[in-house]
Parts: C-alpha cells; structure tokens; sequence
C-alpha cells in the first residue's frame, strides 16, 4: 500500500522552470512574466488561505512576486522552484499579516471546478454548496491544520515540502493533516 | 484493507486526485473507498476541498506584472542597460567638471591684473573711471569716499 508509483513528482515541468528562471536571471523580462503567470495561482491561493482576507491576500501575492523575482539569485535548487516560491509566499502572507492596519471580511471570491462532464446541474448545484461549505469549515482550523490541509489538497505538495512550508517537520505536517481531515469531518456533520 | 490501511487512503488520496498515482493504485484505493463508510467520509470531505479552487481576482496579475516590472532592482541584478547608464553619467560629470575648470580658468585669465586695479586710483579721472567700470565691483571698492563722490559727480555732470 506505501509502494505508491508517482507518475511525477511536480505538477511543473522542472526542465520548463530551470529555462525560464535562468533567463530571468539574465535580465529576460519575458521569462520573469511567464513565471507570474504561471505560479500567480498557487501563490494567491496560499495567501488567501492563511491570511482569510481578500485585498491582504492579493497583497501578499504582490509582494511574494516581487520578493521572489528579487531573490531569484538565491534559489539554489534544494527543492522545486514551486515549493521555494510557496515558501516565499507563506513569508510575505506572514508579513503583511503583520503589518496590517485595516481588515475588511469580503469573502474570498472562490470558482468551482466541477468537471467537465457533470451530469446533472442540480447534482453539481448540491457539490458546490458542499465543497463552499466545506471550504467555511476550513476556515476554522488551527492555522497549521488549515495550511496542511489545503497544501495537500489543493496544491498537492508532498509532507516534507509543507513542513518545509510551514517551518515544522514532515511528520509534524502529516500528524496536522490527519488532524485537520478529522476536525473538518466533525464540523460537517 | 485494514484500519491502517485507512489511514493511508486518507494520506494518500490528494496524489489521486492531482493524478500523480499509478491506475493500479488508484483502483484499490477507490476499491476500497467504496467499501468502507470512514474512508467513504474521508474521501468526500478531501473531494469537496480539491474542487474548491480559489480563483485569480481580476487585474491581479496586471498589477502584479507591473509590480515586479517596476520593482526596485536589488544590488545583484544590474543588467547592461544600468551600466550604460551609469557609464553616462559618470562621463557626462567628468566632462562637466573638466568644462567648468576650464571656464573658470578663462574667467581668471579675463580679469584685470593687480598692477592694473591698484592704477585706477591714482588716475580717477576720464580713463579711471572708465577702467572702474569695467573692471567692477573689485575695483571701485578699492576706492576711498573721497574718489567714489568724486566719480559720482563726474558721472552726474
């Protein structure tokens, strides 16, 4: 059962990502939009889910771009550039939580990615109302449940990347993603 | 499977979704699923979240674009474009000191002599003053009361 083949081990194309931040380093203004673009999603994602609020979040993913095309020179390539930039991300969420004078509840605007061969709209009207209701519950946990939760689900990182992520082991990471999983299912019922 | 294999679903279940499990374990792994209640629960709750995708609000990656494009550059990164700036300028300051020294060398060059300023006194009348004039303000300081009245009235008349 732990034999699990991975048919790969990032949802990014490392060789992809190693070609365009070596021509972002070189000054390729192109290369350095490509990669906004590219992670923009991933990275608003986790500010959005550790900051709860939505202009702090779209200034966290701001900032972390920008951050992150400063300290392009100083990705080394211990981990994928995803995992670094998410990294960067949590730091800037961190600190524009920090620093922040204002707060406004606006819900975080979420889309439902219902596949595309749903087969009955009412169905995928009662899928939406949960996944929203179970995304509200989310938003109950502990900090490090939530992130562990949402990184494994949503983002698809791996243990040791999110207790890379979130400054505590890999076991630390699993035991809080049992945990949260556990929590949410109670909050459901 | 057993309650520890439960657990496993459980952890194992996200890289079903991102597809990064082979077919044969994806098939035990929903196999099994649709045999247990817990896991069951479990897969629902982790279903619902993984179709939950926050969405990229409007004009985010504009302005994001824009802010990384007009970021302030940190040390490392200067490209040859900031190099020929700064080579400019640092040629256009050379030169325009080098200019200036030499503007204010000619200057120099242009004033009256000593020997000429201190002749203005004793001649002060019709070419004294006329040297005084020209000569200016250093030269007509050097003047007493007595000369600068003098002149005033010669100038009046």
């Amino acid at each position: 059962m732990v034999n699990i083949a991975f048919q790969a081990a990032e949802d990014s194309n490392p060789t992809d990502d190693a070609a365009l931040i070596a021509r972002a380093r070189a000054g390729d203004a192109h290369a350095v939009d490509l990669l906004v673009r590219k992670y923009l999603k991933d990275v608003h994602a986790v500010t959005s889910h550790l900051l709860g609020d939505y202009d702090l979040a779209q200034d966290a993913a701001q900032d972390a771009m920008v951050n992150a095309v400063n300290g392009l020179q100083r990705f080394r390539g211990d981990s994928s550039f995803r995992t670094w930039l998410l990294r960067v991300a949590v730091n800037a969420a961190r600190s524009v939580g920090r620093r922040k004078t204002r707060r406004r509840e606006v819900s975080i605007e979420l889309v439902h990615e219902a596949a595309a061969d749903e087969p009955d709209v009412a169905m995928m009207a009662v899928r939406h109302d949960e996944a929203r209701r179970a995304t509200e519950m989310l938003k109950q946990l502990p900090e490090k449940q939530r992130m562990a939760v949402t990184l494994r689900t949503q983002q698809g990182l791996n243990y040791q990347e999110i207790g890379a992520l979130l400054d505590c082991t890999e076991g630390a990471a699993r035991v809080n993603y049992h945990l949260g999983i556990k929590r949410l299912r109670e909050l459901m019922r | 499977m057993t309650n520890t294999n439960c657990e496993y679903v459980r952890e194992l279940y996200p890289d079903i979704l991102h597809g990064r499990a082979d077919a044969a374990m994806s098939a035990r792994v929903r196999a099994h699923v649709a045999s247990c209640d817990e896991c069951l629960a479990d897969t629902a709750v982790l279903d619902q979240l993984y179709a939950r995708q926050i969405a990229v609000p409007a004009g985010l990656e504009a302005r994001t674009i824009t802010a990384v494009r007009n970021r302030r550059t940190p040390r490392w990164y200067v490209g040859k474009s900031e190099l020929l700036m700064a080579a400019t300028l640092a040629a256009a300051l050379i030169g325009g000191s080098a200019i200036v020294q030499m503007h204010s060398d000619d200057v120099k060059n242009l004033r009256p002599t000593p020997a000429v300023q201190r002749s203005t006194p004793s001649g002060i009348g019709s070419v004294g003053v006329e040297e005084a004039m020209i000569s200016g303000k250093s030269s007509l300081e050097d003047l007493s009361v007595e000369q600068l009245q003098k002149l005033l009235g010669e100038m009046e008349s």
